[in-house]
C-alpha cells in the first residue's frame, strides 16, 4: 500500500502534465466544433418589453459527424437560468413543455425556431435591446463546447 | 360488344369520379378563402382593462377585433402573434383606428394591469389587455371555445400555461370571422381585415343610412340640414356651429388646417367641445357615432377625397 501512494507520489508531474494537456484540449473544443462536430448559426434572442424578464433564443444547429450529438444544456451570462423548451399545436391548442436534451442525428440539422423547439432564457439580469449581441454558450454532450453569438431582434 | 361497354363504364365511372373530387376540393378551398366560421363560436363579453375601465364588445360595433389569449411569460408564441401585429398595423396606417386588439391574460396570478399596459404597449398597437375576474373569463372561454391550462414544470418558471393559440378576427358587428394560428403569415391577418373592411364599404350605404337617421334627429338643428352650420338654433349659440360643408375643421390630431382623423372626429361626439354649445353625445351607441362620422364626411365629399385620412 504505501508502496502504491509513493509510487503514486511519483507519478503526480506526469499527471499534472495530463490534465493541462486536457484542460488544453476543452479550451479548443469550440474550435473543433466549429469546424467538425456541431456549428450553430444564424443565432437570435428576441427583443421583449423591458419589463419582461424572460425571452426566447432561436438558431440553427448543424451536426457535420458520423454520429449523433445532444445539446445538453445551455446557458448565458445575461439570463439566471436556460432551458430548452419545445412548443407544439395541437387541435387548436399551444402546449409548452420542457425538454432536457436535444437530438441533433448524425449529418442533419435541428433548428429551433419560433413555434418549435427554443431556449428560453429566465430571468433576464437587465433590460434587452435590438442589436445586441448576446452570447450563448452551448453544451454537448461529448463535451464539445460552443458560444455562440446572438443578436437580438425583433 | 360487352368489354365495350365495359370501357364505357369505367371512363364515366373515372370522369364521374373526377367530378366528385373536384367538387369536394372546390368546396373546401371554398371554405378556406371565405375563412368563414361556424356561427355558434362568439359573442359579446365584457372584462376590465389595464386601466381600470369596463371593456363591453358590444360597444365597439364598427370595429375589427382582435382577440387574443396568452400570458406574459409566454416567451415564444405570445410575443410572435404581437409582433406581428405590429406588423399588421403598420401596414394598415389608414385604418388601425378601427382595429382593436384585445389580449386576454390568462395568468391571473402572475400578470398585473401594471405589467400588461407596459408590455402592449411595447408592441405599439391599439391594444387593450385585460386578466378578467374568474366569472368573466367563464363566459369569455365558453363562448369562445377556447381552452386555457395551467400546467405544473420542473422549469424555473414554475408553472406554464397550455392555451388556445387563435387570433379571433371578429368583424364590425361582433361576428368571428376568422382564426388566425401562430404558423400563419401576416399577409393572413391583412387579407382577413381587409376583406371585412372591403365588405364594410358595401355596407357604408347602410352606415350612411344610419348616420344620416342621426344628424337629422342629434345634429341637424344646430349644423343645418345641408351641413352648412346654419340650422334653426345656429343663431342662438357661440361660437357657430361648425359648418361641415367647408370641410374644415378645429380639433385634429394633424398639423393645423388638416383633416381630422375619425378616431378626432369621434372623441368630439363622445366628449363634446368645452367651451361650445356642442354637447358630448356618448349617449349614442358606438355604432350610431361612427355612423354620423360616416354621414358628415359625405357632407363636403371633395375635401375628404383630396385629404384621404
Amino acid at each position: 500500500m504505501a508502496r502504491d501512494r509513493n509510487s503514486d507520489f511519483r507519478r503526480r508531474p506526469f499527471i499534472a502534465a495530463l490534465s493541462v494537456a486536457a484542460a488544453f484540449a476543452l479550451s479548443t473544443g469550440a474550435v473543433f466544433a466549429q469546424e467538425e462536430g456541431v456549428s450553430v448559426k444564424d443565432a437570435w434572442v428576441r427583443a421583449v418589453p423591458p419589463s419582461q424578464k424572460i425571452t426566447a433564443a432561436y438558431m440553427v444547429i448543424e451536426n457535420y459527424i458520423g454520429a449523433e450529438m445532444t445539446l445538453e444544456s445551455a446557458s448565458s451570462d445575461i439570463a439566471d437560468k436556460t432551458e430548452i423548451h419545445q412548443m407544439s399545436s395541437r387541435d387548436g391548442m399551444m402546449t409548452m413543455q420542457m425538454m432536457k436534451t436535444v437530438t441533433i442525428a448524425s449529418r442533419t440539422k435541428v433548428t429551433l425556431k419560433p413555434g418549435g423547439i427554443h431556449l428560453m432564457l429566465i430571468g433576464l439580469k437587465e433590460p434587452i435591446r435590438s442589436g445586441e449581441i448576446i452570447p450563448i454558450r452551448l453544451n454537448f454532450g461529448d463535451g464539445q463546447v460552443v458560444v455562440t453569438e446572438a443578436r437580438v431582434q425583433e | 360488344m360487352s368489354k365495350r361497354y365495359l370501357i364505357y363504364g369505367a371512363v364515366s365511372l373515372v370522369f364521374v369520379a373526377i367530378c366528385v373530387i373536384r367538387l369536394g376540393y372546390g368546396g373546401k378551398e371554398g371554405a378556406e378563402e371565405t375563412g368563414d366560421i361556424s356561427a355558434h363560436i362568439g359573442g359579446d363579453f365584457s372584462l376590465t382593462d389595464q386601466d381600470g375601465n369596463v371593456f363591453n364588445l358590444e360597444n365597439h360595433r364598427g370595429k375589427i377585433v382582435l382577440l387574443f389569449f396568452g400570458y406574459l411569460s409566454c416567451p415564444d408564441v405570445c410575443p410572435m402573434m404581437l409582433s406581428k401585429l405590429t406588423q399588421v398595423y403598420s401596414a394598415l396606417p389608414l385604418e388601425r383606428d378601427r382595429i382593436l386588439t384585445v389580449f386576454v391574460s390568462v395568468d391571473r396570478e402572475r400578470d398585473t394591469p401594471e405589467d400588461i399596459k407596459v408590455y402592449l404597449e411595447y408592441f405599439n398597437i391599439n391594444a387593450l389587455g385585460s386578466t378578467g375576474s374568474k366569472e368573466e373569463m367563464h363566459t369569455l372561454v365558453q363562448l369562445y371555445k377556447a381552452t386555457y391550462k395551467k400546467v405544473d414544470t420542473e422549469s424555473a418558471m414554475g408553472y406554464l400555461f397550455n392555451h388556445t393559440d387563435s387570433l379571433y378576427v371578429i368583424d364590425p358587428d361582433g361576428m368571428v370571422r376568422y382564426l388566425i394560428h401562430t404558423e400563419d403569415k401576416k399577409e393572413k391577418i391583412i387579407k382577413a381585415i381587409k376583406s371585412i373592411l372591403n365588405e364594410n364599404s358595401l355596407t357604408h350605404k347602410t352606415a350612411l343610412e344610419t348616420g344620416k337617421i342621426v344628424y337629422v334627429t342629434k345634429c341637424m338643428t344646430c349644423h343645418g340640414a345641408t351641413g352648412a352650420g346654419d340650422g334653426p338654433t345656429a343663431d342662438k349659440v357661440s361660437p357657430k356651429p361648425r359648418n361641415f360643408m367647408s370641410g374644415e375643421f378645429k380639433f385634429t390630431s394633424g398639423p393645423p388646417g388638416s383633416l381630422p382623423t375619425d378616431q378626432d372626429l369621434f372623441k368630439v361626439i363622445t366628449e363634446g367641445s368645452i367651451g361650445t354649445a356642442m354637447p358630448s353625445w356618448a349617449a349614442l351607441s358606438e355604432r350610431e357615432r361612427w355612423a354620423v362620422i360616416e354621414y358628415i364626411k359625405s357632407l363636403a365629399p371633395e375635401r375628404w377625397k383630396k385629404e384621404k385620412k
